[in-house]
Parts: structure tokens; C-alpha cells; sequence
């Protein structure tokens, strides 16, 4: 029973000062941006991503002083902020906690080229922002 | 050295109702289901690809996983690195003058462990573990 979730895909972390985050993360366990991913386009943040094992951890630094990202920094503060599962199949994941009577985005382009990702409403997750997705 | 994420941690208000979530609905693997009396929790360990969920129950009101949810609720807690070495990398960061929770590693869920203050990762609350089975004692 139960959804088929792949793996952890990616982790999070929102902070103020996405320089000052990096070199901490590079000093404290030693990860390194991947410089060879592109920069999502149009976004209101600036972001890094920190591969590790088969996951990797997502710096974001809101720099628009305006939507939902830079509202919700605003009111969690710096720290851990979501995590993204895999999972094989967007809509059939969906559907099925839909069919559990669980609160779910509709899929949609995520800000990165080859994904689609939905948000799982929070108050079914224990205080926790999870997003799902397929990657295509 | 880190190798992987070990686990993510959340802390949550019942450990039960969050397995409903987590197990029954996501279908996750509960692997370990302890209950830690020095550290007052109650963990689930759940298997997700090469790392972990640890659903965290505070045990006592006294707690320090309490005292996280009433300050912030329930929620993501911590986060855990894997390490084949967790002593040779807490004298590093002690060296580097990086400000830590624990100064020498102790035993928890996850094998040997340290934290490092949240305050040294901009707000993010930070384990190193070497699971049992990895780890060699300094000087044995």
C-alpha cells in the first residue's frame, strides 16, 4: 500500500546570505556548489545546489522582496524549509493522495528544466513543506 | 569526509499519528523503531532511497524535542550527515574554531554522533554520523 516514493531527491535550506551559506557548508562538511547546473531564469532568489550521495541540498536566498518564498523566509527564518521526494509517476502519486483525502498542488513545469513537481499541504505532513517529483 | 545523508530528522507531536503519513500513505519502510531515554525521544527510522526519515517523539515534557515543539511546532528538525570518521572530523571543526553542540561524539540512533551548533550553519541544525558497523573507536 502506500505511494512508491523513489528517494529523498533534494533538501531546502533558505537563507539570507547565500555567499556567507556557502562557505559554511563548504568549511563545516565540505560541499561545493555544482557550478555546471544552469540558473533557473526569472526567479526572485538566488540558489546554489550542493550535490551529495544521490541527493543534494538547495540554498536559496530570497532577492525579491515580494512572494511566497521571500513571505515565508520572512515568517520561518533562516534553516531547513522543505524537502523534495521522487517520486516515478507525478499525477498517479496525485491522484492517489487525493483518493487519501490529502491536499496536493496541481503538477506543474518546475522552475528547473526537466521536472515536474506538487506540494503536499502541510497540515497532512506534520509541519513539514513537501514537495514531490518526477524527473523527466 | 561526508559520504551521504543519513537521515533527515522531523519532530513531531505523536509518533504514531505521523506514521499514518509517513508509512501508511508515502509507504516508507519503518527499519528501527527505538526509544532513546537519555536523549528523551521516541524515533522511527524510515527508509528513503540511500538516506532516512527519523520521525522524532519528545518522551517527556521535559524534553529537549518538547521544548523544539512548543517553541516552533512540528516540523523539519535536523539534518544528518554520514561519515566514515565523525572523531577525526569533530577535532576539525573544533580546530577551525566552528562552534559546536557536542564536544566529543556520543552514541545515538544513527551510530556515533555530534552536532555542531545551529548557529554555525545560518540557522540549520547539523548531526555527523558514523553508524556502528563503520566506526572505529580513536587509539583502538
Amino acid at each position: 500500500m502506500g505511494m512508491k516514493v523513489q528517494k529523498l531527491d533534494h533538501v531546502v535550506i533558505a537563507t539570507q546570505d547565500l555567499e556567507d551559506a556557502l562557505r559554511l557548508w563548504d568549511r563545516n562538511v565540505g560541499l561545493k556548489p555544482d557550478a555546471s547546473l544552469d540558473k533557473p531564469l526569472g526567479a526572485g532568489f538566488k540558489v546554489a545546489r550542493l550535490p551529495i550521495g544521490d541527493s543534494f541540498l538547495e540554498l536559496v536566498q530570497p532577492v525579491a522582496q515580494e512572494g511566497r518564498f521571500y513571505e515565508q523566509v520572512q515568517e520561518r527564518g533562516e534553516g531547513l524549509f522543505s524537502v523534495s521526494v521522487q517520486v516515478g509517476d507525478l499525477d498517479e502519486a496525485v491522484a492517489f493522495l487525493r483518493g487519501e483525502n490529502i491536499k496536493v498542488s496541481d503538477p506543474e513545469p518546475s522552475i528547473w528544466p526537466g521536472a515536474r513537481i506538487a506540494r503536499v499541504n502541510h497540515e497532512y505532513t506534520h509541519g513539514v513543506s513537501i514537495q514531490l517529483i518526477e524527473r523527466t | 569526509m561526508i559520504d551521504k545523508i543519513h537521515h533527515i530528522g522531523i519532530a513531531v507531536h505523536n509518533l504514531d499519528e505521523s506514521l499514518k503519513f509517513y508509512r501508511d500513505t508515502l509507504g516508507l519502510h519503518v527499519h528501527a523503531l527505538d526509544t532513546v531515554e537519555d536523549q528523551g525521544v521516541r524515533a522511527a527510522l524510515l527508509t528513503i532511497g540511500e538516506s532516512e526519515i527519523e520521525l522524532l517523539e519528545p518522551t517527556s515534557p521535559e524534553a529537549n524535542m518538547a521544548k523544539f515543539l512548543e517553541r516552533k511546532g512540528e516540523g523539519l528538525h535536523h539534518i544528518c550527515f554520514q561519515t566514515a570518521d565523525v572523531d577525526g572530523d569533530l577535532e576539525e571543526l573544533k580546530a577551525k574554531g566552528v562552534d559546536m553542540v557536542d564536544q566529543k561524539s556520543r552514541k545515538g540512533l544513527a551510530g556515533m554522533i555530534c552536532f555542531l551548533h545551529p548557529k554555525s550553519s545560518r540557522g540549520v541544525l547539523v548531526e555527523l554520523a558514523t553508524p556502528q558497523d563503520m566506526y572505529k573507536s580513536p587509539g583502538a
